[in-house]
């Protein structure tokens, strides 16, 4: 059944007996002025004898059927709805997790989805998360919210869905909080609907931990935490980083909005937690342990035979240490053998080649592409090679110079670089790039980077942010559902049509009565 | 003299007055019109071209007057001294009521005003112009020479009549006759076709003519059906069925009107013309002039 969206402009239609009255005296009747009345005075005999009723002026229809289409637009008539299809694009950024009175905004958001769904027909229904819009997930049952809430919990902040996936034949619902505008940034395709959920406003989370290794003690670790008040009042919260039983404390005060580093030196442990305290309504950002194990030295086994200078440039190595003789399961293996023999196991060696005599290299050195340039090595003095490495197919050349190779990945199960450079005369244990080279090559071993490596979890900035969008930013809680698009843009288009046509019947109206009062002359110039 | 052009219904061009004048001026100065009643205008000297006398030069007399034979003879300036042609006053009564409006009519009437004007200052006499409705609307005093059309052509171009209300009182213009000749146009479109008000500036003016201007478009009415039609100057309305029959009818009407009219001019020795405001005024200016000169 047709449905009105602001039925009260159709007590506008009321005015159509009154127009209907306006026009009551019948064809509008011609004055006309003559020069001298007495001339006609016998032509009042022609008039028909008696009174007569007259129609009214059939101009009322046509001024009738304007205003009923004027009205009948600015009440904004609604086609009856019809199978749509649906996506509802989920929030599942952190905030949705906050806890309000009948749960956590997302499981609030999730029912009041499920109860409008239900109010009406989709033929299909694809259910969307912000963070991984490409997926689509399951019915929107308590499996699915479950999936959501876990997704959640690793989630920062979420940003809108990509416009290629708003397709114009499906309605598009938004479950959200609104505590990001980013979500709200839909661009020309707006949501039909909007559900919101959340009244909580205040929060204080953990943003982000990130750990380096101490350029003063090799021993320890630099831990620096920010911690971000996303609400809108100002909170006091202690600070604890626990790493291998030390605790660091500290108390803040933060102002609305307001972020704070805080930074600490910690054993190098497996593990460093962080956490805030007291809780609050979103305790999954009031904490995040960190895995320092990629800070770790690795333990590298370096065979006696090895030169001493590459042993030096290993043990000197912030990140690295030598493996004990017999140790298990070192990180790599550093073999100067000399032998081509096969390597089995998996772990990684580290070839050196010398069957021959030493020489200078000649030419300048070329880095493969998949060494960063901040690993290339400007050398003072010119290298010494002690082999000539043959490349096969599939090996990766890591560093030539004057086109022979020095440094090759070699195909095979196991990771296994050779290198023709010499690191035991003289001249390499002088050369300064040699420990930039034995770092250069045990990182293209391990796969690592090992100087200034820095770890982090980061959720992202202003993901502690809690404040829901207040309702004025919506209108409602729930936006009413933009059914039928482009006929709203066709009643638009209707009432400024019908309005300039009413106004030219009035006009044409008023210009009738004015004749009225002021018959015109027979002589019309 | 030059015409001006100051308004909307334009005055007849320089060419067409001229020619005019030199036509009328034969019509006007070989015998002047007088009416039964009339006073009797004496010879007396003036400007003209018909020898008066002769008399001593004076400063101030034109050079071109001074009789060179006389001169000669007496040893003295002379000059000569001609009749005055136009010692009368004129007055152009110009109709100014509603029913005048129409701009064939207003038109028509103007050019008739204003050649006629044209042509007796070229003549040397004292012309006027007054404007009537229900009163005089407009005066411009008498006067003589190029100047005095000017005016006359400035009230003229700037004068308009009323759209509705503005009733035709002729007596009006009484008061200022003080012998003056008068020239009427008018559509006599009145109580009585204002035969009473042409008796009473008949016995105050020297020569009284009369123009009636009409126009089809007092008793053709393009539209059919149930009009209601409304009096110009009265405002009276009457309703009627509008149809051919109707206009013919009040065609007669008017056509009886204008013989009565002319029956009452003729009895009045009034030169009365009646003229058709869709067809040239001067042929009818000159017919007017021909037959007023023949009457009086």
């Amino acid at each position: 059944m047709l449905t009105f969206a602001a039925p009260w402009w159709l007590a506008g239609l009321a005015l159509l007996p009154v127009l209907r009255w306006l026009h009551r005296l019948g064809r509008h009747r011609r004055s006309l002025i003559v020069s001298h009345l007495p001339l006609w005075r016998g032509a009042e005999n022609t008039l028909p004898a008696g009174p007569q009723r007259q129609p009214p002026d059939p101009a009322w229809r046509r001024r009738a059927l304007v205003v009923v289409l004027f009205f009948v637009a600015l009440a904004q008539p609604r086609m009856p709805a019809s199978d749509h299809d649906l996506t509802i694009w989920i929030d599942d950024s952190l905030s949705m997790l906050t806890r309000e009175a009948e749960g956590t905004r997302l499981d609030s958001a999730l029912r009041a989805a499920r109860a409008s769904i239900e109010q009406r027909r989709f033929h299909d229904v694809q259910v969307r998360t912000l963070s991984h819009p490409w997926q689509t997930l399951g019915a929107l049952d308590s499996d699915t919210a479950n999936a959501i809430a876990a997704q959640a919990r690793r989630n920062g902040m979420v940003n809108a869905p990509p416009r290629s996936l708003l397709l114009p034949d499906r309605e598009h619902w938004l479950v959200t909080d609104g505590a990001h505008a980013g979500v709200l940034a839909w661009g020309e395709r707006r949501p039909d609907r909007i559900i919101t959920a959340g009244h909580v406003d205040r929060n204080v989370g953990v943003e982000m931990v990130s750990a380096r290794r101490s350029l003063q003690a090799p021993d320890l670790v630099d831990v620096e935490v920010t911690m971000t008040n996303g609400g809108v009042a100002a909170e006091e919260r202690a600070l604890v980083i626990d790493a291998g039983g030390t605790e660091h404390r500290s108390a803040h005060r933060l102002e609305p909005g307001a972020s704070m580093r805080v930074r600490a030196a910690t054993p190098t442990d497996a593990r460093v937690q962080v956490r805030i305290s007291p809780a609050d309504a979103l305790p999954e950002d009031d904490s995040i342990e960190l895995d320092l194990s990629p800070l770790r030295k690795r333990m590298i086994m370096v065979e006696p035979a090895c030169p001493s200078a590459l042993r030096m440039a290993i043990a000197s190595h912030p990140a690295l240490a030598i493996a004990a003789p017999g140790a298990t399961a070192p990180d790599g293996e550093i073999d100067c053998g000399g032998d081509s023999r096969q390597v089995t196991g998996t772990t990684p060696v580290l070839r050196i080649r010398a069957d021959r005599m030493t020489e200078f290299a000649q030419g300048v050195p070329e880095w493969n592409s998949a060494i960063p340039r901040a690993r290339h090595i400007t050398l003072e003095s010119p290298l010494k090679t002690g082999s000539r490495l043959e490349v096969h197919e599939h090996d990766t050349v890591l560093m030539s110079v004057g086109g022979d190779a020095v440094a090759v990945r070699r195909t095979g199960s196991a990771r296994l670089i050779e290198t023709s450079l010499d690191f035991a005369s003289g001249d390499s244990a002088r050369n300064p790039a040699t420990p930039l080279l034995a770092n250069m090559l045990i990182e293209q071993l391990l796969g690592v980077d090992l100087i200034d490596r820095v770890i982090a979890i980061d959720r992202g900035e202003l993901s502690a942010r809690v404040v829901p969008m207040t309702p004025t930013n919506v209108g409602a809680r729930e936006v009413p559902v933009q059914e039928n698009r482009r006929f709203d843009e066709w009643i638009g288009f209707a009432v400024i049509l019908g309005l300039v046509v009413l106004i030219r019947e009035l006009i044409a109206l008023v210009a009738q009565w004015r004749r009225l009062d002021e018959p015109r002359s027979v002589d019309a110039s | 003299m030059a015409a001006a052009a100051l308004s909307r219904v334009a005055l007849p061009p320089q060419s067409e007055l001229d020619a005019f004048a030199r036509t009328a001026a034969h019509l006007l100065t070989e015998r002047m019109p007088r009416a039964v009643g009339s006073r009797v205008v004496h010879r007396r000297a003036g400007m003209g071209i018909q020898p008066l006398d002769h008399r001593e030069y004076v400063p101030g007399d034109e050079i071109r007057h001074i009789d060179w034979r006389q001169t000669a003879r007496r040893q003295r300036p002379v000059t000569r001294r001609f009749e005055a042609e136009s010692t009368g006053d004129w007055l152009m009564l110009l109709d100014a009521s509603s029913s005048m409006r129409a701009t064939t009519k207003w038109a028509h009437a103007l050019c008739v005003v204003s050649a006629m004007s044209y042509a007796l200052l070229e003549l040397g006499h004292r012309v006027g112009v007054l404007a009537f409705g229900a009163d005089v609307l407009s005066h411009c005093p008498a006067g003589r020479g190029q100047h005095q059309y000017a005016t006359i052509a400035r009230l003229l171009c700037t004068f308009e009549p009323r759209r509705a209300g503005e009733t035709s009182n002729l007596a009006a213009c009484a008061p200022y006759m003080r012998g003056a000749s008068a020239f009427v146009a008018s559509d006599f479109l009145a109580t009585d076709a204002m035969e009473r008000e042409l008796a009473l500036l008949h016995r105050r003016a020297t020569a009284l003519h009369a123009v009636q201007v009409t126009d089809e478009s007092d008793t053709m009415v393009p539209d059919s059906g149930v009009l209601e039609l409304v009096d110009a100057e009265t405002g009276a309305h009457r309703q009627v069925a509008m149809s051919e029959t109707v206009c013919m009818a009040a065609t007669r009407a008017r056509a009886a009107m204008t013989e009565r009219l002319q029956a009452f001019c003729v009895r009045n020795a009034i030169a009365f013309t009646a003229s058709d405001a869709r067809q040239p005024w001067q042929p009818m200016l000159v017919r007017h002039l021909m037959r007023a000169q023949r009457a009086c």
